[in-house]
């Protein structure tokens, strides 16, 4: 999974920061993860798919974390 | 055992019963400029006249006493010799006290001392330690009432050596009251103002002794979250849980990788 820098334990958020020394410290970096969207449609009807166990309809997005493999599952046969 | 302690960490001086000073003087303060250890000490500004003081005091009731401070004074070019008076335990009607001073001659020469006043009646006692400017000295006076008359005891330790003692001091029997740190009193007219500073103070019923040399060092913790992701402290790769040390008010750069992948 991708991750990308999203701030220190103070707030600041560029990845490079200098401090000045004063006495025993604990620096954090936290990272949030990278996620894309994923958009599902159907032609020429609309049929719900399931997502990793997720109902998702035609027209439909869902978001998942970059680099995570995700199943898809659709129905073989729909009756409109 | 110790009594009483201040540090100045607070930033002011709220810990002391109260505080004192000629009315030429400022009172004490706490800053953060000069100090021994942490963040802050107390502070006096000096006149540069003689006969002036300032500073603050702490009630006390006890029959022996060490007062342990850290103190440092800036240069002053005194134009006659005489005593600056840094520490002070007393009784309240001033029969009885002994300070904590240092003893200048004309030429700057300048060794820490002890002065007592017995039942009213005061003496100088120096040490052979040189006491210079702009250096951190860890000084305790120690007192001890007489238990019959004529057997109280005065000593003076300078960075934890016995420099004075003083056995059969013809103090009285009853306990002192008072203990005041600052600038007690000079005798020196000087040609410019100057800076007496004051850190780590504390008070018992015996020896206390110097604290240990002042940390110089810091330790930097390097955490990432919620993934473990090296970081780069001034060229230094550190992982996440690492740690390192720096010098303290040394500046350091941290940088971290914009994106990771686990």
């Amino acid at each position: 999974m991708k991750y990308r820098f999203d701030r220190w334990e103070d707030g600041s958020t560029s990845t490079t920061r200098t401090l000045t020394v004063t006495g025993d410290l604990t620096i954090i970096a936290y990272y949030v993860p990278v996620t894309r969207q994923v958009g599902y449609n159907s032609t020429p009807i609309a049929v719900p798919a399931t997502i990793d166990g997720q109902t998702v309809q035609s027209g439909q997005a869902i978001t998942v974390e970059d680099g995570r493999q995700i199943t898809i599952a659709v129905p073989a046969e729909v009756e409109a | 055992m110790i009594i009483f302690t201040d540090d100045f960490e607070t930033g002011n001086l709220s810990k002391w019963d109260g505080v004192y000073n000629e009315p030429q003087m400022s009172p004490p303060d706490v800053g953060s400029v000069v100090v021994y250890r942490g963040n802050y000490a107390a502070h006096v500004h000096v006149k540069s006249m003689s006969s002036v003081y300032a500073g603050c005091y702490k009630n006390i009731s006890q029959k022996h006493v060490n007062q342990r401070q850290y103190i440092q004074f800036t240069p002053f070019n005194n134009l006659n010799a005489g005593s600056l008076k840094f520490a002070d335990v007393a009784r309240l009607d001033l029969s009885d006290e002994i300070q904590a001073t240092i003893e200048r001659d004309v030429a700057g020469n300048t060794v820490w001392e002890l002065q007592i006043k017995e039942q009213g009646v005061w003496s100088k006692h120096p040490s052979t330690i040189v006491a210079v400017p702009n250096q951190w000295y860890c000084v305790e006076v120690e007192a001890q009432a007489a238990t019959v008359g004529g057997d109280g005891i005065a000593r003076l330790y300078i960075n934890g050596v016995l420099a004075v003692e003083l056995l059969n001091c013809n103090f009285g029997t009853a306990p002192f009251d008072r203990v005041y740190i600052g600038l007690i009193w000079t005798e020196m007219q000087c040609e410019a103002d100057y800076d007496v500073y004051i850190d780590d103070f504390a008070l018992g019923d015996s020896y206390i002794g110097p604290e240990g040399a002042p940390p110089t060092m810091a330790k930097i913790t390097y955490q990432s979250s919620p993934i473990a992701v090296n970081a780069t402290i001034d060229g230094q790769t550190v992982p996440s849980g690492g740690q390192i040390e720096a010098p303290l008010n040394s500046s350091i750069t941290l940088t971290v990788p914009s994106e990771a992948t686990t």
